[in-house]
């Protein structure tokens, strides 16, 4: 999507010209979260909302950490792609965040200590919250009051959501064609 | 390979993460190399650590990852450190057993893969399991039918699922028939081909679960925890000291040993991980049993481990669930008198309870005081082999015991001279059903079963001690659905003539074998009461029958009691 910006202006020999910039305009994206054990799954959700046209951004991945670097540098690598994403969560442009919280270790819909983090960040920087399946038992009053809306493992409401909340801007841009 | 035997070590784990259902809840992320990678490192953490480590057989044969990741352990392999378990005789039998299309379907990966009969080298030590994977996910299943616990589940994944779903999870084990019980046969019984991915991954983990468990529990083996890529959606269920990958990693990264353990010979792994001093490490590397057997190791955090009891490497051992006994009264004057003994043996009274869900077999529940052994004791719609054969094989699909028994009373044949009392346990069964006539004649086409078996065998080691009553347990049994008030019947005298290892007849016996699954342990049990002769016209000669009736059920009874319980310390004793 592009944005068009029109400016009038007087050149040196006071022929006017018209400058015209186009300024890129991002579509507003939808960050997903979870830890590194669901990472097929956060790809693969990833893919289906891109498929549905909503831009989405995924944790980077570990690469060969482990096999390069000492303790020190691992843990100075996990601190640089935490920030990183963490920025990702708070920025302008997202929409919202989606947490794959699948069931882990016999807890059904699991959230984990990172991403509770990264889910109160965006709950923080007014994100909306989706969380894949359900919301978990431990977390549930908390949740519950940051108006996290569980999708039971399908993602029909969340782009739902999200088309009917970024239909406006277009609509606007168009007065500038 | 000093440090493998000179340090304290685990008892035991066991590698789950190997097996193939488990590998498909992981979906795309098994081919990511971080994926293998902790696979990898696991193995090496568990070979490392422990003394034995278990892996299904299952795992080996149709994880390509297992047996490249075992290749690297050639040297070790030889030493009996790592132990494929199976349920089958042999390797060999355990591959040709699944060839056949009544375990896996055709088509499927696994059908395909032992069709192809994989070149059967160089395999780890291979133990057979005492305990039925297959029968432990069925009691899992049913738990987790029981308590709830699944259709909650199950309606938290899909609140929209039809309220039939929950009746159709109570009839999976029977509908499963001979069927492996594994999540596509499952899916197809419960029409979930295109249910949401999360209500077909619950069903999916109560299966692997109650198939670890069941693995874990023979073994009282601990499990590798806390893994990343490899984490499990359900809790494992170990009964051993479990080893935490996260710590250990974090161990070996802390002293930079971590590149030296992923790529060192296997015989330097134990002097590598000793060195790092991980049975001293301030980190929870070790974490305790999720459910504690009776001899499980002494955890302690941040202190050495301690054994305080070997825990054989085989699986006949401890288990927590009870002893469940399947106990079978053909007639109703049997039911009766067992029913007497039973409350009297086991100092309690009986409850009634039914078997299955679906309420058509009904059963007197009793609680064996001495052991916790639940026994429950069912009778047959009528007398004969074909009620025999088909009861048993209801009954031992709805209430999936651990041994199978038929008690109560027979005939005696006669000249063989059996005291009215004495107790009869065969160790072949000759069936007189198929006949043939010809030429005004009867030609008896006579079918043989073998009785021995596990079960059998302790029985005839408790009969080497004396008892107020005669037992007898090495002789045949004949059996026909004929009732005979005749010494001199024609078909007794033509036992009597051509089968002199028989000792007494019944009714039911060469059905009851037939019927029991296959490879279950099962006994058949009863008392001579009389030597065929007919009923008596006289109320004191009915009265005397009666009494001699009552005595021979009795006595059955009470052998089948202390064979039970002979089986029962027999294989949770530690000695």
């Amino acid at each position: 999507m592009t944005e068009i910006t029109i400016n009038l202006a007087k050149s040196r020999k006071g022929v006017r010209v018209i400058k015209i910039r186009r300024t890129k305009i991002r579509k507003r994206q939808i960050v997903l979260i979870g830890s590194m054990s669901v990472y097929s799954e956060l790809c693969a959700y990833a893919e289906v909302l891109n498929n549905a046209g909503i831009p989405t951004i995924v944790p980077e991945a570990e690469k060969d950490a482990l096999n390069q670097y000492s303790l020190q540098d691992l843990e100075q690598f996990k601190r640089e792609v935490s920030h990183k994403h963490i920025r990702q969560v708070r920025h302008p442009e997202t929409w919202g965040v989606l947490a794959v919280n699948l069931d882990r270790h016999g807890i059904l819909n699991y959230v984990g200590p990172n991403t509770f983090a990264e889910i109160a960040v965006a709950f923080a920087q007014f994100k909306k919250i989706y969380l894949l399946q359900s919301i978990p038992h431990a977390y549930l009053d908390e949740l519950s009051a940051w108006q996290a809306i569980p999708l039971k493992g399908r993602l029909d409401t969340l782009i739902e959501d999200y088309m009917e909340a970024t239909r406006s801007p277009s609509r606007q841009l168009k007065l500038f064609e | 390979m000093s440090a493998f035997m000179n340090s304290v070590r685990l008892k035991s784990l066991f590698l789950h993460f190997f097996d193939v259902h488990f590998l498909e809840e992981k979906g795309k992320m098994s081919l990511n190399p971080h994926f293998q990678r902790e696979m990898r490192i696991a193995t090496r953490m568990a070979v490392a650590t422990s003394e034995t480590v278990y892996i299904p057989a299952a795992s080996y044969f149709e994880s390509g990852f297992c047996r490249v990741i075992l290749s690297e352990f050639e040297e070790l392999i030889g030493l009996g450190m790592i132990v494929l378990l199976g349920s089958s005789t042999s390797l060999e039998d355990y591959v040709l057993e699944r060839q056949d299309e009544g375990f896996y379907r055709p088509g499927s990966d696994q059908h395909i893969w032992y069709k192809a009969q994989y070149a059967l080298e160089q395999l780890p030590t291979y133990i057979r399991r005492e305990r039925s994977a297959t029968k432990d996910i069925i009691d899992h299943w049913r738990s987790t039918v029981d308590d709830q616990s699944l259709i909650r589940r199950l309606h938290d994944a899909a609140p929209e699922l039809s309220s039939s779903l929950e009746k159709r999870l109570d009839i999976v084990p029977n509908e499963l028939g001979r069927l492996a019980f594994i999540p596509e046969h499952v899916y197809e019984i419960l029409d979930l081909a295109g249910a949401p991915s999360l209500v077909r991954a619950r069903i999916r983990d109560v299966i692997n679960q109650g198939y670890f468990d069941s693995y874990a529990r023979g073994l009282g083996a601990g499990f590798i925890t806390d893994l990343r890529y490899l984490s499990s959606t359900f809790e494992l269920p170990s009964y051993g000291t479990n080893l935490s990958y996260p710590s250990l990693q974090r161990l070996l990264l802390e002293k930079d040993k971590l590149k030296e353990f992923s790529t060192c010979s296997p015989f330097s792994l134990g002097s590598i991980i000793d060195a790092v001093g991980w049975q001293n490490s301030a980190l929870p590397i070790t974490t305790p049993p999720v459910i504690t057997p009776a001899n499980a190791t002494i955890y302690l955090p941040n202190q050495p481990i301690m054994t305080i009891s070997a825990v054989p490497p085989l699986e006949v051992q401890s288990s927590t669930k009870p002893l469940k006994i399947l106990c079978i009264a053909a007639a109703q004057v049997e039911l009766k008198a067992l029913t007497v003994k039973f409350a009297d043996l086991f100092e309690c009274e009986p409850k009634t309870r039914f078997i299955g869900q679906d309420k058509r077999y009904a059963a007197s529940k009793f609680t064996d005081p001495k052991n916790g052994s639940e026994w429950y004791v069912a009778t047959l719609a009528q007398q004969g082999n074909v009620e025999a054969s088909g009861g048993v094989a209801a009954l031992s699909h709805a209430l999936n015991p651990d041994l199978i028994l038929m008690v109560g009373m027979c005939m005696g044949m006669p000249g063989r001279s059996l005291k009215i009392g004495t107790v009869v346990i065969p160790s072949e069964v000759v069936g007189f059903d198929h006949e043939r006539f010809k030429n005004g004649e009867t030609q008896h086409r006579p079918h043989f079963g073998i009785a021995a078996n596990g079960f059998q065998r302790i029985a005839r080691i408790v009969a080497t001690t004396d008892r107020d009553y005669e037992t007898v347990v090495d002789k045949a049994v004949a059996s026909a659905s004929v009732k005979i008030e005749d010494p001199d019947a024609p078909l007794i005298q033509a036992i009597t003539k051509a089968f002199s290892d028989v000792i007494a007849f019944d009714m039911e016996s060469f059905g009851f074998y037939r019927g029991v699954p296959e490879g279950s342990q099962s006994l058949w049990i009863k008392g001579v009461a009389d030597t065929g002769e007919p009923q008596s016209s006289t109320m004191d000669g009915r009265d005397s029958k009666q009494v001699a009736q009552k005595t021979a059920t009795y006595n059955a009874g009470d052998f089948a009691v202390e064979v039970v319980r002979a089986w029962h310390e027999a294989t949770t004793s530690q000695d």
